[in-house]
């Protein structure tokens, strides 16, 4: 006869700064690296006696894991914390396997030099930037050191859209090499999810946990909402093919604000699997108008290239998706696609 | 033949695979070629095609998926001259029908795809080795053996577009479970800007809808290097260890009760993995998740895989030489009495006790293919 395990009980916390996205659920493996439970950080979990891992995405997106031992009849506390530093991935879209270190720095100092639909203001590291509550396209900032000159596409929303919405151009701290972007794109603290979407994208553990893109899509049924965040979670669910269980929203985000062509894009990308060629071809003509405006983010960028090659009507226009290609080549011909917001180099 | 498993068709579903391995570029030196007038400088790789022959044998005598068994297995490689292809599978090459060319390549994702189409409940397996290049973050071709070739129309008549063929491939008349394999760079080289539209590329035609389930991972990230050393690329590596079990977990209630690797646990190891080897020689290389990413078992195993374990002392000449053990709740597995300690033990989580003054216990996964610890003993 065999006997059974007594149990005991795990209470999971986040170290840190409290939060209610990213830290906020964790998942339990057996010693066999099973899941036995998935759940919110505090509740209460009764075990069988046993060893048990217990993991869970940071708030900044890194994974963390930690080793448990549940005794019978006591109840064990985890708190999960970031050790490491956070990290980001180097802006430098030019491969180091052939490069010799880089030279010491030069000393050109960056500047904000014009762009449309902002206000700015100095912080200590760099600029933070509000939309105009007015917006009619993207917002773009130019940034120039010595001879290099970037455009970027800023995430930043009107104060219309009801919530917050700057973000900031912080200078990496060295500065690299003149030829290489001298800044990184960052929010405001209360805009912490699409933070977090950044943060999930930089570690790569976004495939495996897609509820904080769910909650940043669910925000636009209401009429208050982060559309960038929405939009960036969008692009991200469509990369992942998940889009299509979650289209609903899209078109309010589309039609909700105009100025963000990512919104019309994915709109797009949805009325390409219409069965009705009468959709898809709606959805062609949406796609070629928004190919002659700017997008807020890289990926963006390539989602409305890859429909506008990929479309899958023959009868489609080819000449108007040339027409479509050839203004978006201009854009990709100077893109870096290693950033999230879209960054062009003027040439 | 390219497909080396020449077994006879059987009844039901079935896996089918398709790997691509190229190393060689014959025409990267050809000054006639597009690839040296425009000063797209590739060399031929040293491992691309070993790693795709490792993948293949992998497929060959370890896969195990008891809904849908190995059904047909198409190789095609191009090593570079003195490249060590795996032994099990290099016999079954032939010499001219096996190679990578654009050519051979475009005639096998034909009778791949009508394969594939055979059942809906096949399983739909590719792995992609060579050169790669992107024009956007979406976009991932891998240069095929006669890239560059004078004689070809157009520049990237020798490239797939794996990213458009896997496309292809996600539409509701394919089978709905699919995994997609592309170890190759993600740089864009300026020349390519003009080619932003991808002409001539091997792409098959892209109907709308999706299946169930068709992840491509990429082994790379937008403008990044894969890397690879002699023993193959850093992707595969640590892909085959993943589906060796190094990504494995136990069985699951009510669904599966088999020891088995799920494409998520593989996901975060393979990253981890090749984040970890590639920082570790001063490189950045980290892998990017695209498609249609659901989960999905990618392989069973009938019991727990083994794992080879090395525990040693430190310092390693104590007195007296103490026992340990390792256990499971009291059900010891392995007790060792002399130093280093090597056993096999059953993949698990387990508690590594020694009998030292004072006692020194430790809670560990164990892990495929290996694990080693050090532990420090004495006062």
């Amino acid at each position: 006869m065999t006997r059974e395990r007594t149990s005991g009980s795990l209470v999971v916390s986040a170290a840190g700064e409290p939060t209610s996205r990213g830290g906020s659920s964790f998942t339990v493996r057996n010693d066999q690296f099973s899941e036995v439970y998935q759940g919110d950080m505090g509740t209460e979990v009764s075990l069988p006696a046993g060893l048990y891992s217990v993991e869970t995405v940071a708030p900044s997106g890194a994974q963390l894991s930690k080793l448990v031992r549940v005794e019978p009849g006591k109840t064990v506390e985890v708190a999960l914390d970031e050790r490491e530093p956070r990290t980001r991935k180097s802006r430098s879209s030019r491969s180091r396997s052939d490069e010799l270190p880089a030279p010491p720095p030069a000393d050109a100092p960056v500047s904000v030099d014009g762009g449309s639909g902002w206000v700015s203001a100095a912080t200590p590291t760099g600029w933070s930037f509000t939309a105009d509550d007015r917006l009619v396209e993207v917002p773009v900032v130019r940034i120039v050191r010595g001879s290099s000159a970037w455009e970027i596409s800023l995430p930043i929303n009107p104060p219309s859209a009801g919530s917050a919405g700057d973000c900031t151009l912080d200078l990496l701290d060295p500065l690299p090499d003149e030829s290489v972007l001298p800044v990184t794109v960052g929010f405001a603290p209360e805009r912490g999810l699409v933070g977090l979407i950044d943060g999930l994208l930089t570690h790569n553990t976004i495939s495996s946990d897609t509820r904080i893109l769910d909650e940043a899509t669910d925000l636009l049924r209401g009429k208050e909402g982060d559309p960038t965040a929405a939009a960036l979670g969008g692009l991200t669910l469509h990369r992942l093919g998940l889009l299509y269980e979650r289209a609903s929203w899209v078109e309010n985000l589309a039609e909700g604000y105009p100025w963000l062509v990512d919104g019309r894009i994915l709109l797009a990308a949805l009325m390409r699997e219409d069965p009705d060629i009468r959709g898809r071809m709606q959805g062609l003509r949406l796609l070629l108008d928004a190919a002659h405006e700017r997008p807020l983010y890289a990926d963006g960028l390539s989602l409305a290239l890859e429909l506008l090659r990929r479309w899958p009507d023959e009868d489609a226009p080819d000449e108007s998706r040339a027409t479509g290609i050839e203004a978006l080549g201009t854009l990709a011909a100077y893109a870096d696609w290693s950033s999230v917001s879209l960054v062009t180099r003027v040439p | 033949m390219p497909d080396i498993l020449q077994r006879a068709a059987r009844p039901g579903p079935g896996t089918h695979a398709l790997v691509i391995g190229v190393s060689d570029y014959p025409f990267a030196v050809d000054p006639a070629s597009w690839l040296v007038q425009d000063g797209l400088a590739i060399g031929s790789l040293s491992s691309a095609a070993k790693s795709a022959s490792d993948v293949a044998a992998w497929l060959l005598a370890e896969y195990n998926n008891p809904d849908a068994p190995l059904a047909s297995l198409r190789v095609l490689l191009s090593p570079v001259r003195g490249e060590r292809i795996n032994k099990l599978v290099k016999p079954l090459l032939d010499p001219v029908a096996s190679r990578a060319t654009s050519e051979i390549v475009e005639k096998e994702i034909t009778a791949f795809q009508a394969d594939c189409k055979s059942d809906l409940g096949n399983m739909v397996f590719v792995y992609v080795a060579g050169h790669g290049v992107q024009t956007t973050t979406r976009s991932c071709v891998v240069l095929l053996n006669d890239i560059g070739d004078p004689a070809l129309p157009n520049r990237l008549r020798a490239g797939l577009d794996v990213a458009g063929f896997h496309a292809a491939m996600n539409s509701p008349t394919n089978p709905a479970k699919q995994i997609w394999f592309s170890d190759a760079c993600r740089q864009a080289p300026a020349v390519l800007n003009a080619f932003v539209a991808l002409p001539g590329a091997i792409c098959p035609d892209i109907p709308p809808g999706h299946v169930d389930t068709s992840p491509l991972i990429l082994s790379a990230s937008t403008g990044e290097s894969a890397y690879a050393r002699a023993r193959g690329t850093l992707f595969s590596e640590a892909l085959l260890a993943g589906l060796r079990g190094a990504a494995v977990r136990g069985p699951d209630d009510n669904s599966i009760a088999d020891w088995h690797v799920r494409l998520f646990d593989l996901i975060s190891w393979v990253d981890a993995r090749v984040k970890a080897v590639s920082k570790a020689n001063s490189a950045d290389q980290s892998i990017d998740p695209t498609g249609r990413v659901l989960d999905l078992v990618l392989q069973r195993f009938a019991q727990p895989p083994d794992v080879r374990v090395t525990l040693k002392l430190s310092p390693s000449d104590v007195v007296p030489v103490p026992v340990a053990v390792i256990d499971r709740e009291t059900k010891v597995v392995a007790k060792f009495t002399s130093w280093p300690a090597k056993g096999v033990v059953p993949a698990g989580k387990y508690r590594i006790t020694v009998k030292s003054k004072p006692r020194n216990v430790r809670d560990v996964d164990i892990k495929p293919p290996a694990f080693a610890l050090s532990i420090k003993v004495g006062s």
